[in-house]
């Protein structure tokens, strides 16, 4: 307690104008921080811990799957009794899978993603001196924390962590005797997303009374960076459906532990005989779950795309290419996500009815994505690019963004995927459309705001070199599994060579997981630099890709309430770029034109600019009453 | 000091520092904690890991494990050392003054290499990985669909991937900075994006009728077709069987209540269900006595740690140790209670039905007797098939990609699939040039330790003649009610007999 109130009072005293810095001690300025930048900086070194986790997963099963049988000594090394004589369990290969799963998909591209830029850029692009809560903000980061070491924890017991898929579909998660995985590790599992449900809504009713109520005078809705609508949006998607998500967890646990029969019903297993499980339907779980699971690839999918708006726009030198119809396709995007999670249950045995109905909407969805590929590749013509590290993964996104969602087209459509359902094919759509393009979107972003995060620069070099090597390793890991898909492989299974028709892939088996332990490393060179950059960078100037948006317009070293003076006025949006009569190629959002300037004139100090205090917590009540009311004014100006 | 060379002496230092944890994290790691009362210790749920004695490592194993510590080790050293090849590069661009390499020049071209060298790769994939896939030549009637389905999908996208790809990696080479260049300042056209939006919505809506009709004609097939062959499809951990309706065409009934031992699929056989309520009560009454009898469980097990500690026994303490712990904290009780609720309500529902008598009667109509359980599904080219699925434990997705079907298997619920096999397994043998070759039936749905081997085989004839044939050698798997208690030799005689006659109805 003692320490948030020394938070208040230093917080207080930015207010008042006084810059005297107050020794903050180290666990209220870097542990329990309520500056979003700090927050941000620790959702980013969590999710990218978590994420070298789940790319270490990743290779373990890869060994396996590219030399069954054969024995590893990092697998024993790491796994102990589950990779005895280092051989990888066939039981604790479900479970690599899943968590494989779990991490990259909850901890690393929605919270290591979303909660990083979020909580970095909204109020630094909008103008605010923080978030609007930015106690709920921290609490946000540690439940997040929690979260993680809940599921990490998963590993230490006895009847290892959770193992039925990262969909974790009952019965089979719902039942402790059916595999090991479903014990005390589901229970764990179960609990860690709780959690982690938690932590995403503080974050998310966050960040949307932040950029409802708290822009800064000139920012309206429409000159908002892209990058801040699509937090705003993916903030909207997860308030909307990790509750339905909290909802089948709950179910779940209520049925693991209390002998409920949501889920459950006429189930015989073997060793116990015939459950007292009567009336329940695991297909309710699938509904429920992909409600949630739909949006979930656009709550990761969304903040990439904004970053690479933002980082395409800046490089080109040119204003990203239909502003408004890039947040009509956003909006497009998050509604109809909404509509569509039933192409994950085509053949589930639905209603083919049902089926029909979602491959309509699905296909819709489509049109969208597409606008804002062709968007991006307007807005690269007659630029003048440059080629910085965070560029360069931009136009990864963009690569992986086409060639993942074009196969969507495929999945989306019910009578394909009736031939296609969880086989590799599915394996490679998700990987490139969801895993690669929102990772490098991530990527992109971190070389980009690394000088704001930190006041230093990444080398340059390292990162040409790590961008090459992912871009390059990705597409050979994941675009022959396309071939294996569609000879009807499945996915999740520990070996094919059980099955003599899946034989002739043994050798292309070997070609991914080479491929994917050079991608993995490449990672290391990425981590290297990051550390390394953190305390050995060079120093940051102020604007480092000569950016209009207002972030660079703070002091380098990210002081807290970020703007030492008065707040930031903006006059225009924030992609002019190369604007025709003017000397620099960037015009910043803060600095007037010769018209506004006249404006300015005819009517001084009409509307003072009101500060909005760092440490107040608004009443809830009136942040939601207010969001609505600027909502549909639309605009704060 | 000069900066450069502090900060080349912090980085060499934390090399140093990396590999001195490393040497000292190795024995760390083969350090085994044991827990120097193992009784307390379960009790308190410490150390419930399998206790394995301490094994002497080998010099062979200390070898191999040296090998991997310093790949690692040389791994990450490797990195560090790019590192600096990196940074030095950078300084001496720096002192000279001179522009070493220019890097968006270098990029630019890269990028011109990859577009080439990838689309390359995907040529490469598309003529060796191509020819492998199923997505023509389908071995059903519905499948055909499906395949042009297909390739009409491919051909758009495949059209639209090029063409993207080339604009986006050549805009990129094309646009490069270049000095005394400026970027055109362009910032939309309304015409253009109305046209990128209709053209693909116009696309999209061709593919989602085409698709349409395609899903209809697969999902929505008449029951009432005379000649379809209806397949019971039962999936379970980690197995498929398969149930023919014999002559009458007519499946006996089931329910999960019913399945036991020697009937897996729980089918309505009175003698079955009989025997089974007997072994249920039986079941019953074990755990109510186990329930009472608490402390001599106790006891007993107490007995058994005095037996092992005279043989030095340790893993036979240890397991009866946690056996013991499961006893004082409640969770054997807590068992034992579950599993009598499940017996108890279990012979509830038996009851419901029994008490019921139509439908008692519908359940057990005697239709389940010609019933053919069968490890190996045979079907007749040319005939329609409905596979019928129903789940045992948990979800599975019966899965047979050369005849592009597929449909999940769920418990509690019935789904079903009715397709014609247009292909003889002699005939995709002779495609594929391969003698081995056969169909199979895989599950498509994680279900547990086993998924991956969870295969049967999917037989398709020729000749009408043939499949009866098979058809024939089948026996039923119930075949009438037998009395309760009969010698072995009377059984085989009799189970003879009905097959006799079974096999002469089948042929008529």
């Amino acid at each position: 307690m003692s320490n948030t109130a020394h938070i208040e009072t230093e917080a207080h005293g930015h207010d008042h104008g006084h810059h005297d810095h107050h020794e903050q001690s180290f666990i209220s300025k870097y542990v329990f921080s309520t500056d979003h930048k700090i927050i941000a900086r620790q959702f980013l070194i969590t999710g990218i811990i978590m994420g070298l986790i789940g790319v270490f997963m990743s290779i373990l099963f890869r060994l396996q799957l590219a030399w069954p049988n054969e024995s590893f000594a990092i697998i024993e090394m790491f796994l102990g009794k589950w990779g005895k004589d280092g051989i990888l369990d066939p039981n604790f290969y479900l479970a690599l899978v899943t968590i494989h799963g779990t991490i990259m998909v909850f901890y690393v591209l929605t919270a290591g993603l979303s909660g990083t830029f979020s909580n970095l850029l909204i109020p630094l692009q909008i103008g605010a001196r923080d978030m609007a809560s930015p106690f709920m903000n921290m609490l946000s980061y540690w439940f997040f924390f929690l979260s993680s070491v809940v599921l990490i924890a998963s590993f230490f017991v006895e009847t290892g962590p959770a193992s039925g898929g990262w969909t974790v579909y009952p019965p089979l998660s719902a039942l402790e005797k059916a595999m090991p995985g479903s014990g005390v590790g589901m229970t764990l599992w179960l609990t860690a997303i709780i959690l982690f449900i938690v932590s995403a809504l503080l974050g998310g009713i966050n960040y949307i009374s932040t950029v409802l109520n708290m822009r800064t005078k000139g920012m309206a809705m429409n000159r908002l960076p892209l990058s801040i609508w699509a937090f705003f949006l993916t903030a909207i998607l997860g308030l909307l459906s990790f509750p339905v998500l909290l909802g089948a967890g709950l179910f779940l646990m209520f049925d693991r532990m209390l002998g409920t029969s949501f889920y459950l019903s006429d189930i015989y297993l073997n060793g116990i005989g015939a459950l007292d499980n009567v009336g329940g339907s695991p297909i309710l779980y699938q509904h429920l779950f992909w409600f949630l699971g739909h949006p979930e690839v656009y709550i990761i999918l969304m903040p990439a795309l904004g970053i690479t708006s933002e980082v395409i726009a800046t490089n080109s030198r040119k204003p990203i290419f239909g502003y408004t119809a890039m947040i009509i396709s956003l909006i497009g995007i998050s509604f109809l996500s909404f509509l569509v999670w039933g192409h994950h249950m085509f053949i589930t045995g639905m209603n083919p009815f049902l089926g029909t109905m979602f491959m309509f909407v699905t296909l819709v969805i489509a049109v969208p994505s597409a606008v804002k590929t062709f968007n991006y590749l307007a807005t690269l013509w007659k630029g003048n690019i440059r080629f910085t590290n965070g560029m360069m993964f931009a136009i990864g996104l963009v690569s992986f963004f086409i060639s993942g969602g074009l196969t969507g087209i495929y999945l989306g459509n019910a009578a394909l995927d009736i031939q296609m359902h969880d086989t590799y094919f599915v394996v490679a759509h998700f990987h490139l459309v969801m895993g690669c393009a929102a990772i490098f979107g991530m990527l992109a972003g971190i070389y980009h705001w690394f000088p704001k995060m930190f006041g230093r620069m990444m080398n340059k070099t390292l990162g040409y070199f790590h961008f090459w090597l992912t871009f390059a390793s990705a597409y050979v890991v994941f675009f022959p599994m396309h071939f294996m898909g569609l000879a009807g492989v499945p996915r999740r299974y520990y070996e094919f060579t059980l099955v003599p028709e899946f034989g002739i892939w043994m050798d292309v088996n070997v070609i991914i997981t080479y491929a994917a332990i050079i991608g993995g490393a490449a990672q290391l060179l990425f981590v290297y630099n990051f550390f390394k950059s953190i305390f050995f960078g060079e120093r940051a100037v102020q604007n480092p890709w000569k950016s209009n948006t207002l972030e660079w317009t703070t002091p380098v070293e990210g002081i807290h309430g970020n703007w030492p003076g008065p707040l930031p006025v903006v006059y225009r949006g924030p992609y002019e770029y190369s604007v025709p009569g003017r000397e620099d190629d960037f015009w910043p959002q803060n600095i007037p034109g010769d018209d506004d300037l006249k404006e300015t004139i005819k009517a001084p100090e009409t509307q003072p600019i009101v500060e909005v205090p760092v440490d107040e917590i608004p009443d809830a009540s009136k942040v939601l009453f207010s969001s609505f009311a600027r909502l549909f004014g639309f605009s704060r100006a | 000091m000069k900066p450069g060379l502090k900060n080349n002496l912090i980085k060499t230092l934390m090399a140093v520092l990396l590999v001195t944890a490393a040497y000292f994290a190795e024995p760390i790691a083969n350090l085994q904690v044991l827990p120097f009362d193992t009784q307390d210790a379960a009790l308190f749920g410490i150390g419930s890991d399998e206790y394995t004695p301490y094994e002497e490592t080998t010099d062979a194993d200390k070898v191999k494990s040296w090998v991997t510590w310093s790949l690692w080790i040389a791994g990450f050293l490797l990195v560090i050392v790019l590192g600096y090849v990196f940074d030095i590069a950078s300084y001496a661009q720096k002192i000279t003054g001179r522009k070493v390499a220019n890097a968006n020049k270098i990029n630019a071209w890269l990028m011109i290499i990859f577009l080439v060298v990838g689309m390359a790769f995907a040529a490469w994939e598309f003529i060796v990985h191509g020819p492998l896939t199923k997505v023509y030549n389908s071995s059903s009637e519905h499948g055909a669909e499906v395949d042009s389905m297909f390739m009409i999908t491919f051909i758009l996208t495949l059209i639209v991937f090029v063409a993207t790809q080339i604009v986006l990696f050549v805009y990129a080479f094309m646009y490069q900075e270049k000095k005394g260049n400026r970027a055109t300042y362009y910032a939309h056209n309304n015409r253009l994006e109305v046209f990128w939006t209709i053209i693909p919505a116009i696309v999209l809506t061709f593919l989602v009728l085409r698709g349409y009709s395609a899903w209809k004609n697969v999902m929505y097939v008449s029951d009432s077709n005379e000649k379809v062959q209806e397949i019971e499809v039962f999936a379970y951990q980690f197995g498929w069987s398969a149930r023919y309706p014999g002559p009458d065409k007519k499946f006996g009934s089931h329910s999960f209540n019913y399945i036991s031992g020697t009937n897996q699929l729980g089918l309505a056989v009175e003698s079955e269900v009989e025997e089974f309520k007997k072994e249920l009560r039986k079941d019953t009454a074990d755990y109510a006595a186990k329930l009472k009898d608490i402390d001599g469980y106790i006891a007993e097990l107490n007995a058994k740690i005095e037996d092992h500690r005279k043989l030095a026994n340790f893993k036979g303490i240890e397991d009866v140790n946690k056996e013991l712990a499961k006893v004082r904290n409640g969770e054997y009780t807590k068992e034992l209670e579950l599993m009598l609720r499940r017996r108890t309500k279990q012979l509830e529902r038996m009851a419901v039905v029994e008490s019921n008598t139509p439908v008692y009667e519908a359940t057990f109509d005697g239709s389940v007797h010609d019933d053919l359980i069968v490890k190996e599904i045979v079907v007749l080219k040319g005939q329609p098939v409905r596979l019928i699925f129903r789940a045992r434990d948990v979800i599975h997705s019966a899965y047979l990609p050369d005849f592009r079907v597929q449909m999940n298997c769920v418990p509690g619920m019935q789904t079903e699939f009715t397709f014609v096999p247009t292909k003889t397994t002699d005939e995709i043998r002779k495609e594929k040039s391969d003698e081995e070759y056969d169909y199979y039936l895989f599950c498509n749905k994680i279900c547990g330790q086993a998924h991956f081997n969870m295969k049967i085989k999917f037989t398709v004839v020729e000749s009408e003649t043939e499949y009866k044939s098979w058809l024939a050698e089948q026996k039923p798997a119930f075949p009438v009610e037998l009395p309760v208690k009969k010698t072995e030799e009377v059984i085989e005689v009799e189970v003879a007999e009905t097959q006799h006659n079974s096999t002469n109805n089948q042929t008529i």
